[in-house]
């Protein structure tokens, strides 16, 4: 998505969309939609979301013709169908997945247990189901979408009133999620990316360094794309679910997950950890933690089939684990001392993790982990300054500082800045700004989005 | 029992179980507005109001549970069914 | 909605004028890219002038040349193809004024890969003594969208061309370039990874022969020719490459050398390859400095020099 091509069919896409009469607009956004995913896929991977969507379709209209107590094999077929699919090309074919297969499945499965649930209605018009499914802004890399979210709008759409405000929020997100892709998270995989892809020769600070870098570069990556998905869906007047609340500003690890790809973990929430733990609550304080190890195990999955996944989730569900044996009371709201402790320990946590989840094979753990042991601080940094650079070492960490400090602010989370530039031309400098930053010293040459292959 | 009764019984088992002394139960009240409400403790404050009350809630009845109101009327739903 | 298209284009033109400005300066003083440096401060009156891709610029040591009281230059550049080619040559003549006493031209099934000629990667249009405009580029290679990177690379070589001229530097900065006489030295061993150099040359199974690229290739030839220079082709060593053509791409590719040796063109074999070690590569394809002079010995042969012992 980080291309002219795409930005030029956005463009065009926004102007039809709104210029054209409103009845339109749903067939107009499941034309660009099938568009951009033809565009570039394989005749399988079309193949296979056409078909998802019309037994997605077929399956949910059965089960609405059936009273809720007799739904439940019309749903195990429907779930084994769809999410067979999905565990048949992860396992077996990776390599030709059909883009976002793993957000448009769950999607998908999304409405098929609301229906189950009887908290959505069956949606009868296919053209609508279908663009539920393969929204283009969300198809490649999330946000999932849930039904009770999105088909209510995708229904009442063609009475959507064109809003400026919705417009400039839009295209003001698109800006930010490319300034933080290409400004901060490519410049800081310079860094990470060759500690990573070749840890054998990295001791001590040479993956230190890096490590300590990682997270910012993961949050960046993955918060970028979200915002120009959330930012290009709102442009036409789409309100998608939020992936991020500031995830670094957390003060516990149940507050971190609150707030860490919050569509992949809201679905995951309400589909397997609640059914999971509540049909234990007779366990006591075992019930949540059943839970929550079922739902983790099951997102390392949903990740992808290597052991590291397993380890990175094992370790976040086993810190978590401990968190809800050991609650205690609190009555007074924490200090700010404790606040800043609180979040480096987070910190710490999620670098660990972070390096388990990067790394390509558990035993590559192990050798990042003992190297960085071996410190030699001089030798060590004076290596990195050759390899690197002063200046790019030093921009790296002060991005990563601006990005800590944004995410300890509290509130509703908007652009940085948005709030204190009220005048137009104001922000209409801060955009030129931001724009040039991103042409000047963005980094556009290679794309390691890192959740792209999911 | 009417809704008052039910929320008046509420308040001290979402105080014990939410470690928040000072938690008035009404209606409109959230997981968001509370502090030490989440999925996690979620579990524990059915379990308990399960076994205050003396009901079984269903599945399908918590997933649509969008704030306090909705559970007392669950409550009062279960209770009135178990009665009569 | 309309106020809301005007405000949109009008502050993307505000955003984007500056970036197209500075893009004209691109050209302005001497760039900091040792491929486009190596255009710039290209040596006049050379015997023996080098016109390739990387397989040139890693494979060719012009030293040699100079042991013998000969001049020669490396103009291989990154990722050139026949296109580049035509712009190398030329602007060599154009901007030194003189016309070499040979010119080597390097040829491989890889010149006429889809992939050769990466305009994205380096603005050569813009470095030369009569620079194309991107406009001009983009319409006549088909660029499409990349037209816009192009434009973008450019304004950010703008923008250093401008810090350039501020400090002063109005000249080129040449030393470093003129050390080699254009070549770029290159003893690393890349890790030996066959899965990564195989997943690039992949691609390339799905190309055909493109026919105009030859006719540009031979056009080229002539008109240097008629210029006075000996034209000769070269063929540096290939070892995984033939795996990544199709066969008939190569039967095509063969049937283009005949007909340049019809036309007259001198095409000197491809060296054999087992005289190329491991060691003399720096990674799947291209020679390190051992292997240069090892190629570039054999050249002299063929070229009826002599090579000292």
């Amino acid at each position: 998505m980080i291309s002219a091509t795409f930005l030029a069919f956005f463009a065009v896409v926004v102007i039809v969309h709104w210029a054209a009469p409103p009845r339109s607009r749903v067939f107009i956004l499941l034309a660009a939609s099938a568009a951009f995913y033809i565009h570039e896929q394989t005749i399988a991977g079309i193949a296979s979301l056409a078909g998802i969507v019309v037994f997605g379709y077929l399956v949910g209209r059965r089960m609405g013709s059936l009273p809720e107590d007799r739904r439940l094999p019309t749903l195990l077929v429907g779930v084994a169908g769809e999410l067979g699919m999905l565990i048949a090309y992860k396992y077996v074919a990776p390599s030709s997945s059909p883009l976002g297969i793993s957000f448009f499945t769950f999607t998908s499965l999304s409405y098929l247990i609301d229906i189950y649930y009887d908290m959505v209605p069956v949606e009868r018009r296919v053209a609508n189901y279908a663009l539920y499914v393969s929204f283009f802004p969300q198809i490649v890399s999330g946000p999932i979408a849930r039904a009770t979210k999105l088909l209510p709008q995708i229904d009442a759409h063609e009475s959507r009133a064109f809003s400026y405000d919705d417009v400039a929020e839009g295209l003001r997100l698109m800006l930010w999620g490319f300034a933080q892709k290409v400004l901060i998270a490519n410049r800081l995989a310079e860094i990470t990316d060759p500690a990573f892809d070749n840890p054998a020769g990295m001791q001590g600070l040479m993956i230190l360094v890096p490590a300590i870098l990682l997270p910012f570069q993961i949050y960046c990556d993955f918060a970028g794309y979200t915002d120009i998905a959330r930012g290009a869906a709102r442009t036409l007047g789409i309100d998608l679910l939020p992936n991020f609340e500031h995830p670094y500003g957390a003060t516990s690890p149940s507050d971190l997950w609150r707030r860490w790809h919050m569509s992949l973990y809201g679905w995951l929430t309400d589909y397997v950890y609640t059914p999971i733990a509540m049909g234990a609550r007779g366990l006591g304080r075992l019930a949540p933690i059943l839970g929550l190890w079922t739902t983790f195990l099951l997102s390392a999955v949903w990740h992808g089939t290597k052991l590291t996944y397993i380890a990175w989730a094992s370790i976040h569900a086993l810190v978590l684990s401990v968190e809800v044996w050991r609650r205690k009371a609190r009555t007074e709201p924490l200090s700010r001392g404790e606040i800043f402790l609180r979040r480096c320990a987070i910190m710490i946590l999620l670098i660990f993790a972070d390096i388990v989840f990067r790394a390509r094979s558990l035993p590559e753990v192990g050798l990042i982990l003992t190297n960085m042991a071996h410190l030699a601080p001089a030798a060590q940094l004076r290596e990195l300054l050759a390899m690197h650079g002063a200046s790019h070492l030093i921009i790296a960490f002060a991005m990563a500082a601006l990005i800590q400090i944004i995410q300890t602010r509290p509130g509703p989370v908007v652009v940085p800045g948005v709030r204190f530039l009220r005048a137009r031309p104001a922000r209409w400098v801060a955009y030129c700004l931001v724009f040039w930053a991103i042409i000047y010293f963005g980094r556009l040459d290679t794309d390691t989005f890192l959740y792209g292959a999911f | 029992m009417t809704r008052e009764e039910i929320k008046a019984q509420l308040t001290p088992i979402f105080q014990t179980v939410f470690k928040n002394p000072a938690l008035v139960v009404q209606d409109q009240l959230v997981a968001a507005d509370v502090p030490g409400w989440d999925s996690l403790s979620n579990v524990a404050m059915i379990a308990e109001v399960e076994k205050h009350f003396k009901i079984r809630v269903k599945l399908r009845e918590i997933l649509k549970m969008k704030n306090v109101g909705d559970l007392v009327d669950c409550i009062d739903r279960s209770v009135a069914s178990r009665a009569g | 909605m309309w106020m809301a298209l005007r405000n949109f284009v009008l502050m993307a033109v505000l955003a984007c004028a500056p970036v197209f400005l500075l893009a004209q300066l691109d050209n302005a003083a001497a760039p900091t890219d040792l491929a486009l440096q190596r255009i710039v401060c290209a040596v006049p009156g050379v015997d023996y002038l080098f016109v390739g891709s990387s397989f040139t610029y890693s494979g060719i040591n012009p030293l040699l040349f100079t042991e013998r009281g000969l001049k020669a230059y490396n103009l291989g550049t990154p990722c050139a193809g026949v296109s580049y080619y035509h712009l190398l040559a030329n602007d060599y003549v154009a901007r030194t004024g003189t016309r070499p006493r040979t010119l080597l031209i390097e040829v491989t099934p890889v010149s006429f890969a889809t992939g050769a000629d990466d305009w994205k990667r380096y603005t050569i249009h813009r470095t030369l003594v009569e620079p194309r405009s991107h406009e001009e580029v983009a319409l006549k290679y088909g660029l499409g969208t990349r037209y816009f990177e192009l434009v973008r690379k450019s304004s950010v070589q703008g923008a250093q061309a401008l810090a350039r001229l501020a400090r002063g530097q109005t000249r080129p900065e040449c030393k470093k370039v003129l050390s080699t006489l254009g070549m770029v030295v290159s003893n690393t061993q890349d890790a030996p990874d066959g899965r990564r150099d195989e997943a690039k040359f992949k691609e390339t199974l799905l190309d055909t022969y493109p026919p105009q690229k030859a006719e540009e290739l031979i056009t080229l030839a002539k008109s240097h020719r008629d210029g006075g220079e000996r034209v000769v082709f070269h063929q540096p060593p290939i070892f995984a490459r033939s795996l990544y053509f199709t066969p008939e791409f190569m039967a095509e590719y063969e049937e283009m050398l005949e007909r340049l040796t019809k036309a007259g063109f001198e095409v000197i074999p491809p060296d054999d390859v087992a005289r190329y070690s491991p060691a003399d590569r720096r990674n799947g394809d291209h020679l390190n400095s051992e292997g240069a002079e090892k190629y570039t010995e054999y050249l002299m042969g063929k070229l009826g020099i002599e090579i000292k012992r």
